[in-house]
């Protein structure tokens, strides 16, 4: 299931550095490269990492509480699938 | 909630572990955003300066940047989701075990592949206690960048013997020691916030009459005659308290808090008992069990139904312990059985209300049958109380 999850991530991950990426080139020239460095600062830019990466965070931690729920259930519980 | 929930003695309350593993989530996921923008800052400030020492196009800077081990690459997406997977997985395992209170320990996996690392490799099949480190002061997967490593949680069981708690409390074990010469005297307190499995937290509590108190005082007094009448060897020599609560506000009708080991605290809460033996839920569930099974033999498990048998079964769950210090079983054993027991198609052998629960309380409820002279299904004695004392 790790791998799954892992795969699944990589492709979110990538989505949202792909979303940093145009956030931070878009309408980048030689005359201001330099912008680049000052855009990483931008709320609005950080703020959408951070909200993609928190959501996939949060996402993998219920995943990974639900388990050992039920590896709880199942193994010390009793519980029947 | 059910009346599963309120007579029970062991509850996990696994929407705490959902919202463990949100806060986790939330505090990790800012420094993992901080990590992220800081390693995609300075690989910005290194490629922008080679982009000026150079004199490249933008075309070329944007190539480097898109390539392969660029800042906004596949292989460092790759790398952020194979670490964050492992360690917000192994997160979410930990606090559900935690919630549990039945995990005591945590054992490192690894692939035990031509992959593993030389950092992951000695720690395979190593064991911590639950929060806490590994050998090398880790506190569970991923030890490094692209670690693929997980936990699995152990029942410890009981690391000290019968022996060594009688060592420890002066005392020697003789036939027939429990309960008359440890349960009294016992303390009475009233409305006392003493923690346990089901905690008061902020719930109003109202006030308790001496008549109330001397009437809980009676059913607890005649609960520990019958005990000691029955399962003489079957009490922990342990300090012993009452704990009468009077709150329309918490869902349990009683519960035992094991605050530490030599010291057990049953509390009941006169509301709920109230309402426990007015409501008639003992006849309604009886009903509802009899239309489930058309078997003249089976016998339904549901003793706790009025305060001394409540008290009677939060009472059992402090003989569990000492019946593990004396016959050496361990949670394990216990969850074995249990699950031998649930898994039986055997006419009987299927116990039903709270005695479903948990190994924990299917052991009380049997006591409580056994002490009542209740009928209690052979099955479940001969798979599951002997089994687990290794009679």
């Amino acid at each position: 299931m790790l791998g799954k999850l892992e795969r699944d991530g990589q492709a979110k991950i990538q989505k949202a550095l792909d979303r940093l990426r145009r956030d931070v080139m878009r309408g980048i020239s030689a005359d201001n490269v330099n912008e680049m460095l000052t855009r990483l600062d931008d709320p609005e830019i950080a703020g959408r990492l951070k909200d993609a990466i928190e959501r996939l965070v949060s996402e993998w931690a219920l995943i990974g509480a639900n388990a050992g729920r039920q590896v709880i259930e199942r193994e010390v519980y009793g519980v029947r699938d | 909630m059910s009346e599963t929930k309120q007579v029970s003695g062991v509850s996990v309350d696994w929407e705490e572990a959902n919202n463990a593993a949100a806060d986790w989530a939330l505090n990790h996921s800012n420094g993992l955003v901080r990590g992220i923008l800081e390693t995609t800052r300075e690989r910005l400030r290194r490629e922008i300066a080679n982009f000026v020492q150079n004199q490249e196009s933008i075309g070329q800077l944007a190539a480097r940047l898109n390539g392969d081990n660029g800042p906004f690459s596949a292989s460092r997406a790759r790398m952020i989701a194979v670490t964050e997977v492992t360690r917000s997985y192994a997160e979410g395992n930990k606090v559900a075990w935690q919630e549990s209170g039945v995990i005591e320990g945590q054992q490192w996996n690894t692939a035990n592949d031509e992959l593993v690392c030389s950092i992951c490799g000695p720690l395979d099949g190593t064991q911590a206690a639950l929060g806490g480190q590994f050998d090398g002061g880790y506190d569970g997967p991923p030890a490094h960048p692209r670690c693929r490593c997980w936990l699995t949680p152990v029942v410890m069981g009981d690391v000290r013997t019968g022996a060594e708690i009688f060592e420890e409390y002066g005392l020697e074990r003789m036939p027939g020691i429990g309960a008359e010469q440890f349960l009294i005297p016992y303390s009475t307190t009233i409305n006392q916030n003493v923690g346990g499995p089901l905690p008061l937290g902020d719930a109003e509590l109202k006030p308790i009459t001496p008549e109330q108190q001397a009437q809980t005082q009676a059913s607890f007094e005649s609960a520990i005659a019958r005990i000691r009448n029955r399962l003489p060897d079957f009490v922990d020599e342990s300090e012993w308290q009452l704990n009468i609560i009077n709150s329309e506000d918490v869902q349990f009708a009683g519960q035992m808090v094991s605050s530490a080991r030599g010291k057990y605290i049953v509390q009941v809460n006169l509301s709920s008992i109230e309402s426990f033996e007015s409501d008639g839920i003992f006849a309604a569930n009886i009903l509802d069990v009899l239309k489930k099974t058309e078997n003249p033999d089976w016998l339904p498990m549901y003793y706790a139904r009025n305060m001394e048998e409540i008290i009677v079964h939060e009472i059992a769950h402090a003989s569990q312990n000492h019946a593990r210090n004396i016959y050496g079983s361990t949670w394990g054993d216990w969850g074995d059985a249990y699950i031998e027991v649930m898994r039986s198609d055997t006419p009987g052998a299927f116990p039903t209300f709270y005695a479903q629960e948990s190994p924990a309380e299917l052991w009380a409820e049997t006591v409580t049958g056994l002490t009542l002279d209740l009928p209690v299904p052979d099955t479940v004695v001969t798979r599951y109380i002997k089994k687990v004392l290794g009679l």
